[in-house]
């Protein structure tokens, strides 16, 4: 019996390490811009994918720490899968004209991705994608190319729920692409229109 | 059979015609054509996202968060001034006659040295059902191009403005009274 615990303790506490094997997907996307640039060397970095048995331990550990983590435990409770992955970036980066690696155009074009983001900008490139299904957002790759690191992210769940959940606990206002003025600001606004006039 | 093909036939020739009849904005291919490089800056918030982006906002605007879930989406794409092919400040004059001449009206045109803006508005009744806005600004080397699909509260421009971070948009206000 004592044999049994032990062995689930140590799979449970074993399993972030375990599933930190090579994601093919997040090395094509490293491989892809690796030749749209020779002059950069973007080297092997490492990929993690984080499934339902480290998601779920995540959420048995922030269920020890208390009532501080309820929020970290009720993200962790719509995450299904995540994948990170980083590499070391040496040399110029031509970050304004290197194009979405052809993994992630696959994605938009056959996969019923959608392109949320582009961005080329001060030495960086990146582009964030994500999936729906009906009204849910379930799918989430960001892509960030930057002079000394390329870092990958995918994150699966229900990621509506998620962003509900933020905003809940985070207490803040709508931020987006702008940040949503305050009641004083938007009155501000106004009389400085009018004063125009 | 013959009935159902005639009835298909003629559900697809009312789509077509209905959507020839939608006036037309800006393709992004059109305007990639403008320019040597791909957009330094491309935003696309349309279906579920504008959806989610509709719920987190109604808690503190309920008013705005209605008028998010009628739009269809908003699109941004900014290019490097200096990767303009030549003559794109005719081109893009062009463009906002051609709004002109599918219905659209000019809420904003702005001609100064180094910067030239238009905004363009597509009324319907107390309602808009499109915004488009270009920018040309020499002095920080950007072109920007936004368009707003859908219906639009002309009440809530300025607030859409400033969410979504629209050049220009917020003092629209001010250049309608």
């Amino acid at each position: 019996m004592a044999l049994r615990i032990l062995s689930l303790a140590a799979l449970l506490l074993g399993a972030p390490l375990l599933t930190g094997c090579a994601s093919t997907e997040m090395r094509s996307v490293r491989n892809d811009l690796a030749r749209q640039m020779p002059a950069a060397d973007i080297r092997d970095g490492r990929t993690f994918s984080f499934g339902a048995v480290s998601i779920g331990f995540a959420r048995l550990v922030t269920g020890l720490v208390g009532e501080d983590a309820a929020p970290a435990r009720m993200i962790l409770r719509d995450v299904r899968r995540v994948k990170v992955g980083r590499f070391d970036v040496a040399g110029p980066v031509d970050a304004d004209r290197v194009r979405m690696p052809a993994r992630l155009r696959r994605y938009v074009e056959r996969d019923g991705w959608m392109h949320l983001v582009t961005f080329r900008q001060d030495g960086e490139a990146g582009w964030v994608l994500y999936r729906a299904r009906g009204e849910r957002i379930t799918d989430l790759f960001v892509t960030v190319l930057s002079g000394d690191e390329l870092v990958l992210a995918r994150i699966s769940g229900n990621l509506s729920e998620i962003a509900f959940t933020l905003l809940e606990h985070a207490d803040v206002r709508m931020p987006f692409f702008g940040e949503a003025l305050s009641t004083d600001d938007e009155a501000a606004v106004d009389e400085a229109a009018l004063s125009e006039d | 059979m013959n009935t159902r093909v005639l009835t298909l036939a003629f559900l697809l020739a009312l789509s077509a015609s209905a959507a020839l009849a939608q006036p037309r904005s800006l393709s992004p291919a059109q305007l990639d054509a403008l320019f040597t490089d791909e957009p330094r800056i491309e935003v696309n918030v349309a279906g579920p996202l504008l959806g989610m982006v509709a719920e987190l906002t109604r808690r503190d605007e309920p008013q705005f968060a209605d008028m998010l879930r009628g739009l269809r989406g908003v699109y941004v794409r900014q290019y490097d001034l200096s990767t303009a092919r030549a003559g794109l400040t005719g081109r893009v004059s062009e463009f906002a006659r051609s709004l002109e001449r599918d219905g659209w009206q000019t809420l904003v045109r702005v001609r100064e040295p180094g910067e030239n803006v238009f905004i363009y508005v597509l009324p319907s009744g107390n309602v808009l059902n499109g915004l488009v806005v270009m920018v040309l600004d020499e002095n920080d080397n950007e072109a920007t191009f936004v368009t707003i699909d859908g219906r639009i509260d002309p009440a809530q421009i300025g607030r859409l403005g400033r969410q979504f971070n629209v050049p220009h948009l917020d003092d629209t206000r001010a250049a309608r009274r």
